[in-house]
């Protein structure tokens, strides 16, 4: 929102504003505004002093013109300064005749764009300054010409005293969505005025002399349409506006259209009240019915597209079909053009959501909806708004008004809030002296009655609708006591605070991924949306996926799995380097139940309704291109990751492969026999999916936070006293034979075996954590192994509790134990045998 | 001194002088020194001397003895200076790299967030959580964001598409499933549910920071459609904007070390009412100015203010009785400037180069 500082000052008796800015603050006015108005919540962007330029431009009188004798498009004029005839070369299509008056730049003034006029000689005719279009001096946006200025202006006459205000200070203000008020100047200014303490004084205005016609207007939708004011003017003519209507649009960035159109602008402008001029002529029987649209009504608005319109749509109708998309869009049939004699100006209160809804539903957003959306005054504002453009369409484009009517639908209320002073210092910590509220209620126009003094009832003033309650008006309070007053102290001392506590979850994470860190990898954050291609391969089907409905980058699903991002990750490495690439996420991935699940606590409702989400944490290791790289890295970091958490994991032989990971280089994690996570190689099909070179291999984990047990404290056990002794243990299996199930079949023959002397035999020993003592040494493939086969080498340790064991017995039980193993896991893999 | 000593001690020195090791000097000890030692063994033939001839002797091999053992000690301690001595002239450049496990890393928008989140626990404020995919009733209407209210265009909202559950229709919680209109599901645009459900799960006094990924339809240079959030909640009787104040320069002085001033300036969040946005002087300057908080001594963080009575009421807190405030700010600005990264792209990029920069 641009507020222009002489239009500020146009709100207040002349020169008042001035004076009590520079008495508040001697700054200057840039910041003065700055810190008077952000610290009012009304944000300043930018402050542009505009203008400084223009001081130099005088009117100039066309004396004489003749063709230029080398080139065609140019001119020589013959100029008249007002001291003196000076010769200009001028390369414009619109000069004006003899006698016509232009903006003139004599050499030496330096235009706001900083172009600086010196004399100089345009293909060898001399020219002494320079003709301007609005352009060139930023006062307009039509540079198709020069600028031609009224005819009876005075030769000599220095535009800035021709057109006052046009040198200014212009403020971008950010305008929150409850400040409707200050989406005009004199909302602005009656912020500035209370804070400054001067009284709002904003052009006169006066009602028309014309009769009050209800037959005008018809309100059949009352619960949209809160007011409806209609004044008919006839006689008028549609024509450019002043120069200074123009400049002072242009300042607070519209364009100059007409003065018609461009009245209702200059009041929304200063009044924040948007206003639409019908041409009535086209108005069947010259009157409006504000009504609901019919389902499927055709309507061409004013910007020429054609919509169908909802049920649900208001409409400002004539006798026959809808003219105008109530707040939102005039209609083309109606709107006001060069021949357009006699008008009717509407001024209007619309409610707000319906506002916005159509605005919305049609993709329309206008100065007029935006306005209207979060709520324009409904009382003396919405009058004199319209009063104002009535006054000045009867200066800029005569007629006079013939008829008006005050149409009423349901307003909102005027609600009457009880404020009790008290309430302010219990809610900031800061009281607002009685005074300073008095001031300031009564500058915002809230009515006040003190009831007692700690009691007053006040009824919001109709421009202000965000203030609904108490706390709006302390908040209006504390705006102008200042915000800056609140002191610092805290309610209840440090110590006699309550513990705070952690999340569960995100406890887990935060240690799962140092571990992680601690394994070498780098932590990455991907979008939690994926491309609905990237999630195909994996096992969430279709109907599961929770979709976007408004995606961005064309990323429509949530990711049912982490693997995606990492992957991308792993594709924008490696198209910018060759180093190995070690990365995990601790992140979520979404999907729908599989079925219901119902849920419990004051939220169930909700709940029920929303995707599971499930916290994941997911690991990466690409070796770089380089190569090299073991699957066993990637069981390692998780391995490393759950140890952070106080876990002992372990692979596994995954009880239902993982589709997204290779079919032969693949295990579960398991804790306590508890599945957490998976761990592989990545599928070549993804590999390739990916765009990664063939026979890239990447190497994946995940870790399902949930699942993961609660940890038990540790227990010692009693170191053994005696030594154990091994044996070693050379095992030739089928490749597709896992090691932890060797050890597990070994584990099992192992428990129901014991030898040597009774009452403490040798057992299989167990190593610090209570698990059978069973190592795996090393994996051979190679010479004197058959084809899809390897050897497995193993140590076993044997033990008794209270003595040494002897080699014989120790022999005797590794001997039984192996048989037994080898026997069992012959049932599934005949060619196991010990080597 | 009789001739087989002096013979003996003779052939003693000659070979003490080819000793190059402890080991061997301990084998020359036992040769001539040792049980069987052919020193020892001279001592034994005293005996067949004549007894006037055995006095002389003795104290001859005693002299003998005690020369050797001398010189054995000697030696002893010759060799061993001799090996500290070459044992110091080793030499090992430790200026190599490391051996260590490759060093990893922790995102740095992690790290800010863990620091985050320590400082405010330490502050008594425990941690919330909530669902990314959250409903328009917690994300906007319980938090005074009606349906068609201009505030909802205060942050660009990515909208979730309903799912009806399959084969559950007999379920009644799956008829409000069937029920959810286009709109109703959302990817939460802030942490603010979280207060929402952490009211209407919890009673007062409530003292917790939600802390987590949220989801807004921007993206250019300075936006991303996924960022990340934290939010601080305290309801209590008698909580002021005071207290908020005084708990914002406590949490600046755990976080950067130094107390900083925290400045209110008037604002509009829906769900804080009196609400402003927060600054807090500079920590890079420490309110001198630089080129950071653009010479203001002040960087802008967040909003605040205190709880609106229609959040409260619609979590069923009687805001007659409690009085409590909000805060929030964006984590990936604060992280950014923190470390000073140039592209907020780098920030979800995963580029390694740029991951290993912050140990």
């Amino acid at each position: 929102m641009k507020i222009s500082h002489q239009w500020l000052s146009e709100m207040f008796a002349e020169g008042a504003l001035d004076a009590a800015l520079a008495a508040w603050s001697a700054e200057g006015k840039g910041a003065a505004y700055t810190r008077l108005l952000t610290g009012l919540g009304l944000e300043v962007e930018a402050v542009h002093a505009v203008g400084e330029g223009v001081r130099s431009i005088v009117v100039g009188e066309i004396r004489g013109k003749s063709p230029h004798p080398k080139a065609d498009k140019l001119t020589v004029v013959e100029l008249f300064d007002g001291t003196g005839v000076v010769q200009v070369v001028c390369g414009a299509s619109n000069l004006p005749p003899l006698g016509g008056k232009v903006a003139f730049a004599p050499v030496g003034a330096v235009l706001p764009g900083g172009l600086a006029i010196a004399a100089r000689e345009l293909r060898g005719v001399p020219s002494q300054g320079m003709i301007c279009s609005e352009t060139e001096l930023e006062i307009g946006a039509d540079d198709s010409g020069i600028l031609v200025l009224p005819e009876d202006w005075r030769a000599g006459d220095r535009l800035v005293d021709r057109v006052p205000g046009i040198v200014d200070t212009i403020l971008e203000l950010g305008v929150t969505p409850n400040r409707p008020d200050a989406l005009g100047h004199i909302g602005v200014a009656r912020d500035v005025g209370t804070k400054l303490g001067i009284p709002l004084r904003p052009p006169q205005v006066r009602r028309p002399d014309a009769p009050n016609t209800p037959g005008l207007v018809t309100i059949a939708a009352t619960d949209r349409c809160g007011r409806y004011l209609g004044y008919v003017l006839e006689d008028m003519s549609v024509q450019p506006s002043p120069l200074w209507m123009r400049v002072r649009l242009h300042r607070v960035g519209l364009r100059a259209i007409s003065n018609v159109v461009d009245v209702t602008n200059f009041v929304l402008m200063e009044c924040g009240q948007p206003l639409h001029a019908f041409d009535r002529d086209r108005l069947v029987e010259g009157r409006v019915v504000v009504r609901r649209a019919e389902r499927d009504e055709p309507m061409t608005t004013l910007d020429g597209t054609q919509k169908l319109l909802t049920a649900d749509d208001l409409v400002i109708a004539d006798a026959s079909a809808p003219q105008a998309l109530a707040g939102v869009m005039g209609g083309a049939q109606s709107m006001v053009h060069a021949g357009t004699h006699h008008l009717l100006l509407e001024a209007a209160w619309f409610a707000p959501p319906g506002i916005r809804a159509t605005a919305r539903r049609h993709g329309y957003a206008t100065d007029s909806s935006y306005r209207f959306e979060r709520g324009v005054d409904h009382g003396v504002g919405l009058e004199r708004a319209a009063l104002r453009a009535l006054g000045l369409l009867i200066e800029l484009a005569g007629g006079r008004c013939t008829a008006w009517t005050d149409a009423a639908g349901e307003r909102p209320p005027q609600p009457t809030i009880a404020l009790r002073l008290p309430r302010v210092a219990a809610l900031l910590g800061v009281d607002v002296p009685v005074d300073t509220a008095r001031a300031v209620l009564t500058g915002l126009e809230v009515q006040v009655r003190e009831d007692s003094p700690e009691v007053w009832t006040c009824v919001a003033p109709t421009h202000r609708p965000d203030l609904r309650r108490e706390v709006d008006l302390i908040e209006e309070l504390m705006r102008f006591h200042g915000l800056d007053k609140v002191p610092a102290r805290l309610t209840v001392p440090a110590e006699a605070r309550a513990a705070a506590h952690s999340d569960p979850i995100t406890e887990l994470g935060d240690r799962l991924a140092e571990g992680l860190r601690d394994a070498g990898l780098h932590e990455h954050v991907a979008m939690a949306f994926v491309a609905e291609s990237k999630v195909e391969f994996f096992a969430v089907p279709p109907e599961r996926r929770v979709r976007v409905e408004n995606p961005m980058r064309a990323a429509g699903v949530m990711r049912t799995h982490m693997l995606p991002g990492l992957l991308d990750a792993l594709v924008h490495n490696v198209a910018r380097h060759t180093r190995p690439v070690r990365l995990f996420e601790v992140g979520r991935t979404y999907a729908w139940p599989e079925r219901h699940v119902p849920k419990d606590g004051p939220t169930a409702a909700i709940d029920v309704l929303l995707p599971r989400e499930r916290a994941v944490a997911a690991a990466l290791i690409y070796a770089g291109a380089r190569g090299g790289g073991e699957a066993r890295e990637i069981t390692g970091a998780a391995v490393q990751a759950l140890a952070r958490v106080g876990l002992r994991a372990r692979p596994i032989d995954p009880p239902a492969p993982v589709a997204h990971l290779h079919p032969g280089v693949q295990a579960a994690l398991a804790v306590d026999g508890t599945v957490v996570g998976e761990a592989g190689e990545v599928h070549p099909d993804l590999v390739r999916a990916w765009d990664l070179p063939e026979g890239t291999r990447v190497f994946y984990a995940e870790i399902d936070i949930e699942a993961i047990p609660p940890r038990a404290t540790a227990k010692a056990r009693d170191l053994p006293r005696f030594p154990s002794t091994a044996r070693d243990l050379s095992l030739e299996i089928p490749l597709t034979l896992s090691a932890a199930r060797v050890v597990a079949a070994l584990t099992a023959a192992a428990s129901q075996r014991a030898g040597g002397k009774t009452g403490d035999e040798v057992r299989l020993a167990t190593d610090s954590f209570g698990e059978p003592a069973i190592e795996v040494l090393e994996d051979y493939r190679g010479a004197g192994v058959p084809a899809g086969h390897r050897a497995l080498l193993l140590r076993l340790h044997y033990a008794a509790e209270q003595r040494s064991v002897t080699d014989d017995e120790a022999q005797a039980l590794h001997t039984s134990i192996v048989t037994a193993a080898c026997e069992a896991l012959r049932a599934a893999a005949p060619t196991v045998r010990p080597r | 001194m009789p001739a087989r000593l002096a013979t003996q001690l003779a052939a003693f020195q000659e070979a003490l002088a080819r000793v190059d090791s402890e080991a061997a000097l301990y084998e020359l000890q036992v040769a001539y020194l040792g049980k069987k030692g052919t020193v020892t063994q001279l001592r034994g033939e005293m005996g067949k001397l004549p007894p006037e001839q055995r006095k002389g002797f003795g104290a001859e091999w005693n002299r003998v003895r005690d020369a050797i053992e001398a010189a054995l000690e000697e030696r002893r301690t010759y060799l061993k200076d001799q090996a500290r001595r070459l044992d110091l002239a080793r030499v090992e450049d430790l200026t190599l790299p490391p051996l260590r496990p490759p060093a990893g890393t922790l995102h740095p928008l992690s790290q800010t967030r863990r620091r985050l989140s320590e400082s405010f626990q330490r502050l008594g404020f425990s941690l919330a959580v909530g669902p990314h995919v959250e409903h328009s009733k917690y994300n906007f209407d319980d938090l005074n964001v009606p349906k068609n209210h201009p505030a909802r265009d205060m942050a660009d909202t990515f909208f979730i598409r309903p799912h009806r559950h399959p084969g559950f229709d007999d379920h009644s919680d799956n008829d409000a499933a069937m029920r959810l209109r286009a709109g109703e599901l959302v990817l939460r645009t802030h942490t603010s549910p979280v207060q929402v459900r952490t009211m209407l799960t919890q009673k007062p006094p409530i003292r917790i920071v939600a802390l987590g990924t949220t989801f807004r339809c921007d993206d250019d240079a300075t936006h991303s459609p996924m960022f990340h959030q934290i939010e601080g909640l305290y309801v209590d009787r008698g909580v002021t904007m005071a207290d908020l104040k005084a708990t914002l320069m406590d949490f600046t002085r755990d976080f950067y070390g130094r107390r900083l001033d925290v400045r209110f300036r008037p604002s509009f969040f829906p769900f804080v009412e009196p609400g402003a946005e927060f600054d807090i002087g500079c920590p890079f300057c420490g309110g001198d100015g630089c080129n950071l908080c653009k010479r203001t001594g002040y960087i802008e963080i967040g909003g605040c203010g205190m709880v609106h009575p229609a959040v409260f009421e619609a979590c069923g807190i009687d805001p007659e009785v409690y009085t409590g405030w909000a805060f929030g700010f964006g984590v990936d600005r604060m992280t950014m400037s923190q470390h000073a990264v140039p592209h907020l792209r780098h920030m979800f990029e995963g580029d390694v180069r740029f991951l290993e920069q912050f140990p």
